[in-house]
């Protein structure tokens, strides 16, 4: 019999309940989900790192011949060592505009389990006849290739036919950028190319040497010792960089999205459930303090206390079980598209959802646990009546002034549904509190989502419109000699400047921190290319110091004024010593900055430079672009507007996930007012009607109510701003990497933005409200004696 | 003396499953202003309906009602609120005030929305309750919370007062009191009081009774000499 009660209790306040049930159905959805994602990312990425051989350093040299290899290979800690060659060549595809870049990376196809192996996901081994390769899949797929068709690529200025012959993947290129700044990969203009080192002497000649060395480490050693024996010996090949695997691109990308997933799979939930709990807890409650003639006349009849306790835990029960079982269904269903996502961006081999019930049932039994938790808080107060109490009405509302009410000139501003309401919600301190932090919480996520939806998209226009100010940027393989080249560019028809810009690759030290970074010289007259300062105010690069980005004087614990090492095999003294002159903000990359003259001087050659910046007309960028892309001493032509187009396109397709976010922390604001409003109508049913029998309008009536839930969202929605900041704050610190790190600073739209979403969620729990204030029949609840 | 509310054919019942019970069976009432009067009848007899019908808190099955000509019994919900908002006071036989509002915020209350208040002072004044204003109801007994009842409805000034049972929650000597500041009301300002009770004795002091009985309206006799509320018992 008591079955039915719950069934039918239920369905009284099933609105409330409904809305609880929805805010454990997101949160365990978002567990599952992500739980599986996370497995099926983590799985698949350490078995391929594992089968595959990630490597445990990379070193990148100009050139070392084969049988050095051998020699590197006894260093004290390096497991095995190989050589490889990876250069960059430009694929000519007919009807397309665009760079399109292909990365050849060297192998040997008889070597067994290399370093950094190409995994074979399709095709056929090389026959070692013609010119073939194995592509990347994305590459292969975003531009619709098949196996055997020929790519025209443009390798030592000469036109050479590759024949696609496999589709295949390393463990390096999980997270394909060309560059560290590119963020994002753009699979249908860069890829990457396995081909047999034979072939790569076959396009190369006399060039085709080994320029990157890979190495795993044996088991108890470390990464530096190694390094520390590996670099002086590596000096003489010309060693621009050497780091360890952990800092691989890719995987410092891949691990970051690990670490996020990890967290969210963690956190979210949580919050979610958090919320539910406290929902469950006092719509349980209210329940429990009606009942009271119930709960008494059961006990009369002989039912124990436990009995009782038992079917008031049911509700929750109930309420936990059906959202865990919906959430975890959902969150199944939903780890299928987000692993195919995740597929798009990494392209880990092995990477597929698989159907598991772990995340479904650990998740039922966490839900459940949480429910039953508030359930227990939420009913013990009455069970413990004796049934003679519980029989008895309870006792009226005590009263008695608030706090509030000393501030005179606020509380004279009140007509009377304000003073009821202000003083309400000072008696109900727990439901108040409750509102105050849902709608914090609520108000807080879409700002947080806003924000850093905006926050990206600021970082890379600022990136092109304020720092990056060139149309073109012509990236030289070895540099070049200054005055020579920026004459012949600045004759180009349609460009208007041409600025010098010289890379070079160094270690900085400070005590025992260093980091591997490019210092950047530019001119002190440089337009192309502007260093700004956190007010925005532009810097001339130094002549006797460094400008570093934030980052890395946090990452060397250097300020102003601190003497900085630069070691690179490329400064005529090494290693010599400059102060850091000022630290400035950069949000993608970390660089050094120095005036190209003085950087230059440092050098064992001078007058060099190693990329041109053009300004030029939107009519001759083609032009240009078709003039240089091809030629023997140019890496790559960057077409700045290509860039932030492919940009947005990218930040079009991530737009979805913001509403997704937005949605939820609607849902939350929603949930939360409905049920406290609900719960709050029955408990004051009887003084509303009276109300409304004095001759208030349904409107005036909601205002009681409504008044106090805009109060307490009011400095919910004020406490939620600094909770925002501090989201903000430990997000991005938690984001932040050597690729890019975000900025924080006070974004008062975010906050407008959040204002009105909270409103609006609050505003649809008040209509349904509206709705029940309308329909109280107030014959009926003024008969009744609470 | 003019008829302020008059009721021809006022029926009601509700349909509860298959069976429509009648609460109310074609009433035909005049009631005339500043009267006294005490509707009678046991508990079922229809007596809280008809002041339902009359409070405009339920809407008629059939029948027509007018307050001062103009008709009830079709006007919308906002006609119905501004009727109890102006013209009507109620006091309850469980007082139903505000549990989170003192004395004089309950009955400031009902005065902001009233059209022409009376000064919420005078009338804690007169209910006896001056001193006692910044309680809340927690803190007072019965008959002090229906006299802050009694001051909340007749704070409005409304034309009519209507009391449902306003000393059936009292002892004898509280609800002598109450009767006593309703007897005031409807003396000093010329006010219409309907009393609703099944208790026989109130009924002396009536100008009229009317006597309900399974729904209907059984009679009425005129009170002769209406008696002094302190010479009523029960």
């Amino acid at each position: 019999m008591l079955r039915r009660k719950i069934w039918r209790d239920l369905k009284e306040n099933k609105a409330a309940y409904l809305a609880c049930l929805t805010v454990i159905t997101i949160g365990l959805m978002v567990f599952t989900s992500t739980s599986m994602v996370y497995e099926n990312l983590m799985g698949a990425k350490e078995r391929f790192y594992r089968e595959f051989r990630f490597a445990g350093g990379f070193a990148q040299v100009r050139g070392i011949p084969a049988q050095e290899l051998g020699r590197l290979a006894r260093i004290e800690g390096i497991e095995a060592i190989d050589g490889r060659m990876i250069e960059d060549v430009r694929v000519l595809m007919p009807g397309r505009k665009e760079n399109i870049y292909l990365r050849l990376v060297s192998l040997n196809p008889g070597q067994v389990h290399p370093i950094n192996g190409a995994k074979l996901l399709e095709g056929s081994p090389f026959s070692g006849k013609a010119k073939e390769v194995w592509l990347s899949p994305s590459f292969f797929a975003a531009n619709n290739l098949r196996l055997g068709d020929t790519l025209t690529v443009i390798a030592a200025g000469k036109k050479a036919q590759l024949t696609v012959v496999g589709i295949a993947q390393s463990p390096d290129f999980v997270y394909a950028l060309r560059d560290a700044r590119d963020l994002y990969p753009a699979p249908e203009t860069f890829g990457v190319a396995y081909i047999p080192f034979s072939t790569m002497k076959n396009l190369f000649g006399e060039k085709a040497l080994i320029n990157e060395l890979v190495f795993t480490l044996k088991p108890g050693f470390s990464y530096q010792a190694v390094e520390d024996q590996l670099k002086p010996r590596l000096e003489k090949f010309g060693l621009t960089s050497i780091f360890p695997g952990k800092d691989h691109v890719s995987d410092v990308i891949l691990t970051q999205e690990l670490v996020q997933m990890e967290s969210t799979a963690k956190s979210l939930p949580v919050l979610f459930l958090l919320i539910a709990a406290v929902i469950l807890y006092i719509l349980l409650k209210r329940m429990v303090e009606q009942q009271r003639g119930q709960i008494g006349t059961l006990k009369a009849f002989g039912f124990s206390g436990s009995e009782v306790m038992r079917h008031y835990l049911s509700y929750p029960l109930i309420i936990g079980i059906a959202g865990g079982v919906c959430g975890g269904l959902l969150g199944i269903w939903l780890s299928f598209p987000l692993t195919e996502l995740y597929r798009m961006f990494f392209n880990l081999p092995g990477l597929e959802s698989k159907l598991s019930l772990k995340y479904l049932i650990s998740g039922l039994l966490l839900s459940a646990g949480f429910s039953l938790f508030a359930g227990y808080f939420g009913s013990r107060e009455a069970l413990r009546l004796q049934p003679a109490e519980a029989m008895r009405p309870a006792a009226p509302p005590a009263a008695k002034k608030t706090l509030l009410e000393q501030w005179r000139w606020y509380w004279k501003s009140l007509n009377v549904q304000g003073k009821m309401a202000t003083r309400n919600l000072m008696r109900n301190k727990q439901r108040s509190f409750f509102v105050f932090l849902g709608i914090t919480l609520s108000f807080s996520m879409i700002a947080t989502t806003w924000y850093f939806q905006k926050i990206s998209d600021i970082m890379i226009v600022d990136q092109f419109t304020k720092v990056q100010t060139h149309d073109v940027k012509l990236v030289f393989k070895s540099p070049v000699p200054l005055e020579g080249v920026k004459r012949e560019l600045a004759r180009l028809p349609g460009v208007k400047k041409v600025e010098p810009m010289l890379e070079v690759p160094a270690t900085l030290k400070n005590n025992w921190l260093e980091k591997n970074v490019m210092i950047l010289g530019l001119q002190q007259d440089a337009q192309l290319y502007n260093i700004l300062a956190d007010s925005g105010q532009k810097l001339t690069p130094p002549v006797d110091g460094l400008l570093l980005s934030r980052r890395l004087a946090e990452s060397l614990d250097a300020r102003v004024g601190t003497e900085i090492i630069l070691e690179s095999s490329l400064f005529r003294d090494d290693p010599l010593t400059l102060p850091v002159s000022g630290i400035i903000p950069q949000y993608i990359g970390i660089n050094a900055y120095m005036d190209l003259q003085a950087l230059n001087r440092l050098l064992v050659q001078t007058n060099l430079a190693t990329s041109m910046l053009l300004a030029a007309d939107t009519g001759a960028i083609t032009a240009i672009k078709d003039k240089y892309r091809d030629a023997d001493l140019v890496a790559s032509v960057e077409d700045s507007s290509q860039l932030l187009d492919k940009f947005y396109e990218l930040m079009e397709s991530f737009g979805f996930m913001i509403w997704i976010l937005a949605l939820f922390a609607l849902i939350i604001g929603f949930a939360v007012i409905y049920s406290s409003s609900i719960v709050a109508l029955s408990e004051r049913k009887r003084e509303l009607a009276s109300l409304r029998v004095l001759g208030m309008s349904p409107g005036e009536v909601l205002q009681v109510l409504t008044f106090e839930q805009w109060f307490i969202s009011f400095f919910a929605m004020l406490a939620g701003i600094p909770l925002t900041v501090m989201l903000n704050e430990a997000m991005a610190k938690s984001m932040d990497n050597d690729l890019y790190s975000l900025p924080v600073f006070f974004e008062p739209f975010s906050f407008v933005i959040a204002l009105i979403g909270t409103a609006f969620a609050i505003w649809v729990a008040q209509i349904s409200l509206a709705r029940q204030i309308h329909r109280l029949v107030l014959v009926e609840v003024l008969k009744e004696r609470d | 003396m003019e008829v302020i509310l008059e009721g021809r054919n006022l029926s009601k019942w509700y349909q509860m499953g298959e069976v429509r019970v009648h609460a109310l069976k074609e009433v035909d009432i005049q009631i005339f202003g500043g009267e006294f009067l005490v509707v009678l009848g046991p508990s079922g007899s229809g007596k809280s309906t008809l002041l339902n019908m009359i409070g405009g808190m339920d809407r008629l099955s059939s029948g027509e009602l007018f307050y001062q000509g103009r008709p009830l019994h079709t006007m919308d919900e906002k006609g119905l609120t501004r009727y109890r908002r102006e013209a009507v006071g109620f006091i309850f036989q469980f007082y139903n005030l505000m549990p989170n509002l003192t004395a004089w915020e309950n009955v400031h209350l009902a005065a902001e929305i009233a059209l022409d208040p009376l000064p919420v002072d005078d009338v804690l004044a007169e209910v006896g309750l001056a001193d006692r204003k910044d309680h809340f109801p927690s803190q007072m007994s019965g008959g002090e919370q229906q006299r802050v009842a009694v001051a909340r409805a007749v704070a409005k000034n409304p034309e009519i007062l209507l009391c449902d049972e306003p000393t059936g929650a009292l002892d004898f000597q509280t609800g002598i009191q109450v009767l006593k500041l309703l007897r005031k009301f409807n003396r000093d300002y010329r006010k219409t009081v309907i009393v609703i009770t099944h208790n026989a004795g109130i009924a002396e002091m009536a100008d009229r009774v009317v006597y309900m009985k399974d729904g209907r309206l059984d009679r009425w006799r005129t009170v002769e000499k209406p008696l002094q509320p302190e010479e009523v018992s029960w």
